[in-house]
C-alpha cells in the first residue's frame, strides 16, 4: 500500500501491481487499485505533438 | 490535476476538430466501449461538436448497468440476512431489481455498506469477524485486479467469512457480439483506455483483424477522445482494419502483467449474463476451482431467480447503440435517475443517465439526426417536441 495524492486529497492506495512505482511516481488508479505507472515521457510527448499540430494551423 | 487537465485544453480541442473537419469525406460511425468515455463524451458535448463527421454509437461497457437482474436479486437476498453485511459500490445502490433494490433495503436496515474500494471489504471481514462479508464483485478488467488481490488477500489471511458475489465481465466477447449481431452498424471502435491498461492490445487486435474494424484504444478526457476520434477516422478513410493506440500515457502493448497475473490466479472465465443483453458465451469471471470457498454463489447455494423486467425499459438497446436515451419513450418521464427504470439511468457511467445529467432533451436529438449535412444551428433554437425532463438538482449534478 501507499498513498496518493489526487489532488488535495491523499488516500492510501494499493501498489501491487506498480512494484517498480518511486515517490512522486504518477499512477492511473481505479477503485483504490494502481492499474498502471503514467508514462511521462510519452504523455509529454503527445501534448507536444498536438500542441505543434495546432499551433501550424494556426499559422 | 496534472495529466487532466492538459489533455482539456480548448485549443487542443479546436484544432483537432478542424483536423476532423478537413480529413473526414463522409460520416463515419464509430463506437466507443467505454461507459466512462460515454460520461466524458456527452458531458463535454463532444458527439454534438463531431456530429457532422461521425455518429456515436454508446457501448455496453458500464458495469452497474449490464449486472445482470438475477445476481442483483440475489445481492438482494443476501443483504436482507441479517448474518450478512453486503459489500457494494454507491452505484448500484439504486438499481432497479425485480422486486426491491439495495437503497431501500438499507434505508429498511438491512446490512449494505457503501465501499470505495473491494479492498475495504477485506478489511471490514476482519472487523466483524461474526458476519458474512459479501462483496458484490461488479466490473470489468479494470476492476477485476482489485477485486482478484481482495479474494487473495482474504485467503492469506485465512478469512472464512469473505465471499464475492461476482458480476465481473469481459469486454471482447461483448464487442464481438455486437461486430456480430446481423444489423451491427459499428465501423470503428474507440477501445477501453483503462481496461487496456490492464489486458494490453492483443484482444483488440484480434477483434480487429477477425472483424476488419479498426480499434483505437482512447482515453477519457476530451482531447483523448478527439484525438481517438481523428485517428479513426484517418484508419476508416485509408481503409486500414488496424489497432492504434491513442492512450500512450496509460496502455502498453503488453498491458500491466503483475495485474493480469493476480485475475489470473484469483479466477476463471465463465459464462455471463448481461442485463438487458442475454447470456453471452465466455464473458465473465467467477472464483478459480482453487478459491472455491469465496464464491457466494456457492457459499450460499444462491437459487437463481427469474425476475421481470419493467417492459417499458430499452437498456439492451442502449447498451448494445441500437438505440439513443432520447429515442427510449420513458427517458425523462417517467425514467429519470430519481425514479429509473433501468440501470442505464442509474450509473453516471450509464448513457442515459450522462444524457439526463447533461440536459439532453428529446428534441436535441432530433435536430442532430436531421442536420446531417447542414451546418449546426444552435441549440437554443431548437423547437420543442417533447417534455422537458425536470432539471436535475445541483445535488445530483455535483455526485
Amino acid at each position: 500500500m501507499g498513498v496518493v495524492e489526487f489532488g488535495a486529497v491523499h488516500k492510501e492506495v494499493c501498489l501491487d501491481a506498480v512494484p517498480t512505482a518511486r515517490i512522486g511516481d504518477f499512477v492511473l488508479v481505479h477503485v483504490g487499485y494502481a492499474l498502471t505507472l503514467l508514462n511521462a515521457t510519452e504523455a509529454d510527448a503527445l501534448l507536444a505533438l498536438l500542441h505543434d499540430l495546432a499551433a501550424e494551423m494556426d499559422s | 490535476m496534472k495529466y487532466v487537465d492538459d489533455y482539456r485544453d480548448s485549443k487542443l480541442i479546436a484544432s483537432l476538430l478542424r483536423r476532423l473537419r478537413d480529413l473526414a469525406s463522409r460520416r463515419w460511425t464509430l463506437m466507443e466501449v467505454c461507459g466512462g468515455q460515454t460520461q466524458s463524451i456527452v458531458r463535454y458535448g463532444l458527439d454534438e461538436l463531431v456530429s457532422e463527421q461521425i455518429e456515436l454509437l454508446h457501448g455496453p461497457g458500464c458495469p452497474v448497468c449490464v449486472t445482470p437482474l438475477h445476481l442483483l436479486d440475489a445481492a438482494c437476498e443476501l443483504a436482507s440476512d441479517p448474518n450478512v453485511l453486503l459489500c457494494s459500490f454507491g452505484d448500484m445502490l439504486r438499481v432497479p431489481g425485480s422486486s426491491s433494490n439495495l437503497a431501500a433495503l438499507k434505508s429498511a436496515g438491512a446490512g449494505i455498506r457503501v465501499i470505495y474500494s473491494p479492498l475495504d471489504a477485506v478489511a471490514l471481514a476482519e472487523r466483524f469477524p461474526t458476519r458474512q462479508v459479501v462483496l458484490f464483485a461488479i466490473g470489468f478488467e479494470t476492476t477485476a485486479p482489485a477485486n482478484a488481490t481482495a479474494l487473495l488477500l482474504a485467503h492469506q489471511r485465512k478469512l472464512t467469512n469473505f465471499s464475492l458475489l461476482s458480476s465481473m465481465v469481459l469486454v471482447p466477447p461483448a464487442v464481438a457480439a455486437i461486430f456480430d449481431a446481423p444489423h451491427n452498424r459499428v465501423q470503428a471502435l474507440l477501445g477501453p483506455g483503462h481496461v487496456c491498461s490492464v489486458v494490453g492490445s492483443g484482444d483488440y487486435e484480434r477483434l480487429s483483424a477477425r472483424y476488419q474494424v479498426p480499434i483505437v484504444i482512447t482515453g477519457f478526457e476530451p482531447v483523448d477522445l478527439l484525438e481517438g476520434m481523428l485517428r479513426s477516422v484517418a484508419l476508416l478513410e485509408t481503409a486500414q482494419a488496424s489497432v492504434d493506440i491513442q492512450y500512450v500515457r496509460a496502455v502498453k502493448a503488453e498491458g500491466n502483467p503483475e495485474a493480469r497475473r493476480a485475475v489470473e490466479r484469483a479466477f476463471e472465465v465463465c459464462d455471463r449474463t448481461w442485463r438487458g443483453i442475454g447470456v453471452i458465451p465466455a464473458s465473465g469471471l467467477r472464483p478459480a476451482p482453487a478459491f472455491a470457498e469465496f464464491d457466494a454463489e456457492k457459499r450460499f447455494q444462491l437459487r437463481v431467480l427469474q425476475g421481470a423486467e419493467n417492459p417499458a425499459c430499452i437498456s439492451g438497446q442502449i447498451l448494445t447503440g441500437a438505440k439513443k436515451p432520447t429515442e427510449c419513450p420513458a427517458f425523462g418521464a417517467p425514467c429519470t435517475p430519481e425514479q429509473p427504470l433501468g440501470a442505464t439511468m442509474v450509473s453516471q457511467e450509464g448513457a442515459c443517465a450522462a444524457y439526463y445529467h447533461n440536459q439532453r432533451k428529446r428534441s436535441h436529438a432530433a435536430l442532430v439526426a436531421n442536420r446531417s449535412g447542414s451546418r449546426v444551428s444552435p441549440l437554443t433554437s431548437a423547437p420543442e417536441t417533447a417534455p422537458r425532463p425536470a432539471a436535475p438538482s445541483s445535488k445530483e449534478r455535483s455526485l
